[in-house]
């Protein structure tokens, strides 16, 4: 994998993780996780567009959004809701992880820096913490 | 007079000391200039050595906290359980060390000091979750100097041991 093509996976995770929150944020709105979701919308926003300037700036055109993803599950109930987010945290710590290995020293802390964090927030919505977040060769 | 004399001996103990702290050092980058001898150690694997050493330390203060703490011992339990998961990825594929000579694995692990669990359950929490935002900091500095494989394996241990510090704050409130 070279470093553009782990900068635009990360960006289309980023992408389908804005979407995945959307939905999140309109079943979690006016209960106890409103904040919590909508904290975790405004990240993925920033993100998506810091990695979007990496990629114009390594000379390539960022892959644009779909207009809509299929969701690793539903999102009726509050529950299935905090899960999902779980989920798309998730989701992203596995574009991270590969952008670490293939990118150099400061963008490579960055990087693991969100994988960090994306690993705190998915044990929020969960309560539990995944072993090796990002690993999917290891099963979380 | 006497006091003259013992300030005299105070301040000679004190440049004593003060030139051993410059001595010290200049003689230890002389030895590490020197010590051809030996392979060079990969930094690699200097790396995954010591960050398993780290979660080694941490499955052991997060097994305490968890016999210490019947209300933490769902969150340190799986803390201890995740630390000794990371240890073992970190080691994969090294070359166990080699045994010092007229000690014994079981020998060793006995005169391993337990670690101190404070006795009550918010503290002990907190000072296990402290533990692990510490040694993730420290897994995040080494990516530094590695990347790659290792580089990716780091940063997913460390971020889960910031995660497990996380549900620790939780657990313990």
């Amino acid at each position: 994998m070279t470093l553009l093509d782990a900068l635009q996976a990360a960006l289309a995770g980023e992408h389908a993780a804005v979407y995945g929150y959307g939905v999140v944020g309109a079943r979690l709105a006016g209960g106890p996780d409103e904040a919590a979701a909508r904290a975790g919308y405004d990240v993925h926003l920033a993100r998506r567009d810091a990695l979007d300037g990496l990629v114009r700036a390594a000379g390539a055109e960022p892959v644009a959004a779909a207009v809509a993803y299929e969701l690793p599950g539903p999102a009726d109930t509050p529950a299935q809701a905090r899960a999902l987010a779980a989920d798309l945290e998730l989701g992203t710590a596995a574009t991270y992880a590969d952008l670490v290995a293939v990118a150099e020293a400061p963008l490579r802390a960055t990087a693991a820096g969100w994988l960090q964090d994306a690993a705190v927030r998915a044990a929020g919505w969960s309560g539990t913490a995944a072993t090796f977040p990002g690993l999917t060769e290891r099963s979380g | 007079m006497p006091l003259t004399l013992t300030r005299r001996r105070l301040l000679g103990g004190l440049l004593v000391v003060a030139a051993g702290g410059v001595v010290a050092p200049a003689l230890g980058g002389c030895t590490g200039g020197s010590d051809a001898a030996g392979p060079t150690p990969d930094p690699e694997e200097v790396a995954r050595r010591t960050a398993a050493a780290a979660e080694a330390e941490l499955e052991r203060l997060a097994r305490a906290v968890s016999v210490a703490h019947p209300a933490l011992a769902a969150a340190a339990g799986a803390a201890a359980a995740a630390h000794a998961a990371h240890a073992a990825a970190l080691l994969d594929g090294l070359r166990p060390p080699s045994p010092s000579v007229g000690s014994t694995p079981s020998a060793e692990s006995s005169t391993t000091p337990r670690p101190a669990v404070p006795p009550q359950a918010e503290a002990a929490a907190t000072a296990l979750a402290r533990a692990q935002a510490a040694t993730a900091a420290a897994h995040l500095a080494a990516l530094a100097e590695v990347g790659g494989s290792t580089g990716r394996l780091l940063a997913s241990v460390g971020a889960s041991d910031a995660a497990h510090a996380a549900v620790l704050r939780r657990a313990g409130r």
